[in-house]
């Protein structure tokens, strides 16, 4: 049986050899009706032939009597001849064999056989004997006895077979439509269970249980050599969020439908979760041909779905392995898929990747580095950084913008590139954050108190931190802790975070105004925000991203100047960040941002740095 | 008719030491049969019932009959509840068919040669059952009468001299009866 009929619908049937349950238990009921039934005539027959040689036992014994009772006289005269005719009329006894008059001294006397009957064997293994005294006023005289034969009894027993044989002839007439009937009805029932349960609703491709079972079912195949495929949707989050579940689950179905085209005969496409599928191409002779199918999928899903809202581009990240050649169980095959397709999205989205055993060490390290982060969270192993943030003279330091370092024992400094998406990705990000924030404020409160004028901090949330409820009550808490101003603390949020859910967000903001902290939202320009709701966001900066300013000052201009313009046209400060030449500072200097931030001017330093300079600022400005 | 060698028996005495044993011998078993027939034809026979039911079963017989040691053998057998005892018919009493006849009355069987049974039914003979041995002469024939028909021993049986003298055979004996009257 196979399991995937795709062209045609969906699974039908599991995998393997296993028997339906309405075969099984269709076969299962007719032995277990002809095993009771057989069971059945047994016993029936074997209670008949009991009641049939009782019956004779006793017609046996009675004659037996009889005939004991009419011989008395003669037997006591020894008169053979009266007895012999006495013993006469027995041959109305179609059964009788012979019936034998003994004296009482056992002795023959004499004995009646009907004609033409002969004493077989055959006949002695099947008769009946049955004796009964001759005594007279309780003197014992002799005994009669009667050889009764079994041929009626068999014709009786034989006739009763075949009365039984019809009988339940007949009566299986009259069921097994009625059974044909209900097992069809099972059949049905099992099919449609069958296909619920191995089938996705949605799209009616296989489910994840039925593709699971399928890449068992050939993996167990000999010789078996397959690609696995994990393709995962890049951006449908978005379109399910945007455009509601209908609009989403109408993109799964054009998926869907343009994967079973682009994957053909090559192999079968499965749903295996919300918007993952996976690609079984087996059997497979060459790993070319399975890259060449990934790349046909990747390819098929660029182009834009028309949906009823508006056409959607669905483009894919997709996981390549390949077995035997990659991995040696289905286990590994499964997760190293896995490892590739995240490295595919890593690696920017709507790409194919294949795997490569060096994608293992990284998701290895992955894993230490996670436990390792949680231990380094709980020790407060981490350090925050400061970035000083200038006017655009560049010599006024107006702020700083705290970042978290992580001096690892072993490896040094560990990327924030690397740590901060697994701490998104584990949800440590909120902890992170909320000690962030606790650590800076602490640090620039100490600023203030030790003489260092008013700087503004600005401290990056991410949006798990949004989520959480109580994130308002952290920060007003760090802030009450640390006897920091709220008016210096500036909360950095980037334009996507806000574009999740603006009614929150908009909401979240104004409490954030109400306490007295001051919003900027980072690397504008990035992301999809409607300029519609700059105007209803209770913004106070914004920051130019550094991938403008790296361009600047031959490219990037425009959009650039268009930021600095929008800012100043919302009353809006600008900052621009990753500024790391002069060029680049002149530029900015001439188009009028307000503030600069980068490797030109500052790098991210420790707290007692950020104070030694401020000394040694004073120091100089008091020297001059 | 008495059987061949039972007359050549009683005809030549002389002889009976030398030749005859194996007839007399023969004899002997005929009389044996016949009591044992006599012994059976009893327990198929019901005498009413006396005011003070006897123990013994009285069969009365002459010394002088061919059956008397035979009967006498019987003595003390039992017979559906009463002992059979053989008694001298002639004792205390005339001899001949008088004496057969008034023996009747204290006999339950009587037992008589041809030659020697009454001449008509004896009136007083009581309940007795008479059993004449071979084919009498006379017209009486007893109950019963042993008879010998092709050297076999059979019976006839009168049931209204049966019923005369008040006693009943069973079904089973008048089935084996030669003639049954």
């Amino acid at each position: 049986m196979k399991i995937f009929k795709q062209r045609r619908g969906p699974a039908r049937s599991r995998p393997g050899d296993r028997a339906s349950i309405s075969s099984t238990v269709g076969a299962g009921q007719i032995v277990a009706a002809i095993a009771g039934l057989v069971i059945a005539s047994v016993v029936l027959l074997a209670y008949q032939f009991v009641s049939l040689r009782n019956a004779l036992t006793n017609e046996a014994r009675v004659q037996a009597g009889i005939i004991a009772d009419n011989v008395t006289a003669s037997l006591m005269f020894g008169d053979r001849e009266a007895a012999a005719d006495m013993l006469r009329p027995l041959h109305f006894a179609t059964d009788l064999m012979s019936a034998t008059v003994y004296d009482s001294g056992g002795q023959h006397f004499v004995s009646y056989v009907p004609r033409g009957q002969a004493q077989t064997v055959q006949d002695l293994a099947g008769t009946i004997s049955v004796q009964a005294p001759v005594d007279y006023r309780g003197r014992k005289i002799g005994k009669v006895e009667l050889t009764m034969k079994m041929t009626s009894l068999r014709v009786g027993l034989l006739r009763y077979a075949v009365f039984l044989a019809l009988t339940i002839a007949g009566a299986l007439a009259i069921v097994m439509p009625i059974v044909r009937r209900t097992r069809a009805r099972v059949a049905r029932a099992e099919r449609e269970l069958d296909y619920l349960a191995y089938t996705d609703p949605v799209t009616a491709l296989p489910n994840r249980r039925a593709t699971y079972l399928r890449l068992e079912h050939e993996l167990a195949l000999p010789e078996a050599r397959l690609a696995l495929l994990l393709l995962d949707l890049d951006n449908f989050k978005v379109v399910n969020d945007t455009l509601g579940h209908s609009a989403g689950d109408e993109l799964l179905r054009k998926v869907a439908a343009a994967l079973r085209d682009a994957v053909g005969d090559a192999g079968v496409v499965g749903r295996i979760g919300g918007d993952e599928f996976a690609i079984i191409l087996a059997p497979l002779a060459r790993r070319g041909v399975a890259l060449e199918v990934a790349e046909a999928v990747a390819a098929s899903l660029r182009v834009p779905f028309p949906l009823e809202q508006g056409e959607v581009c669905a483009s894919a990240s997709i996981g390549m392995c390949v077995y035997p050649d990659d991995v040696a169980s289905s286990t590994e095959l499964v997760s190293s898929a896995d490892t590739a397709l995240y490295a595919a999205k890593n690696g920017g989205r709507n790409r194919v990747v294949d795997f490569r055993p060096e994608m293992t060490l990284a998701t290895q390290r992955r894993a230490r580095l996670e436990r390792e982060l949680r231990k380094a969270l709980e020790a407060e192993a981490l350090c925050v950084y400061y970035q000083p943030q200038f006017d655009c003279s560049g010599r006024q330091v107006i702020g700083v913008e705290a970042l978290v370092r992580w001096p690892h024992p072993e490896h040094g400094f560990v990327s924030p590139a690397e740590f901060i998406p697994i701490a998104e990705e584990t949800g440590m990000i909120v902890e992170l954050g909320r000690w962030v924030l606790r650590r800076a404020c602490h640090d620039v409160a100490g600023w203030l108190r030790a003489g260092m004028p008013a700087l503004s901090l600005a401290v990056n949330v991410s949006a798990r931190q949004l989520r959480e409820p109580a994130f308002i009550d952290d920060v007003t808490r760090a802030l009450a802790d640390s006897a920091l101003p709220a008016a210096i603390l500036e909360l950095e949020l980037t334009e996507s975070l806000l574009m999740e859910n603006v009614d929150a967000a908009i909401e979240f903001m104004q409490q954030i105004r109400a306490a007295g902290i001051r919003l900027s939202i980072d690397d504008f320009g990035t992301g999809y925000s409607s300029l519609s709701y700059l105007q209803s966001f209770p913004i106070n900066q914004l920051k130019i991203d550094r991938s403008f300013v790296q361009l600047l000052p031959q490219q990037g201009e425009t959009i650039a100047r268009a930021i600095i313009s929008l800012g100043r046209g919302f009353g809006l400060t600008v900052l621009a960040e990753g500024v790391e030449d002069q060029a680049q500072l002149e530029w900015l200097r001439a188009a009028g941002c307000d503030y600069v931030q980068g490797f030109l001017l500052g790098k991210p330093m420790p707290a007692a740095d950020i104070l030694a300079r401020f000394a040694a600022d004073s120091r100089s400005s008091a020297a001059a | 008719m008495m059987a061949p060698y039972l007359r050549l028996c009683a005809a030549l005495p002389a002889l009976h030491l030398l030749l005859a044993a194996p007839y007399c011998l023969a004899q002997r078993q005929d009389d044996q049969l016949k009591a044992a027939y006599i012994l059976n034809i009893a327990m198929f026979t019901t005498w009413p019932a006396p005011a003070a039911p006897a123990r013994a079963l009285t069969v009365c017989a002459s010394p002088q009959h061919s059956l008397w040691d035979s009967l006498r053998q019987l003595d003390g057998r039992d017979v559906n509840g009463r002992t059979w005892a053989t008694v001298d018919a002639g004792a205390g009493a005339g001899a001949g068919a008088s004496a057969s006849a008034s023996a009747g009355k204290s006999c339950d069987i009587v037992v008589v040669t041809a030659a020697r049974a009454p001449r008509s039914a004896p009136k007083e003979a009581g309940n007795a059952l008479y059993v004449v041995d071979g084919t009498p002469s006379a017209p009486y024939a007893g109950a019963v009468a042993l008879v010998e028909e092709s050297q076999h021993i059979r019976f006839d049986v009168d049931t209204r001299e049966a019923a005369r003298v008040g006693i009943k055979f069973s079904s089973r004996l008048l089935r084996l009866a030669r003639n049954v009257i």
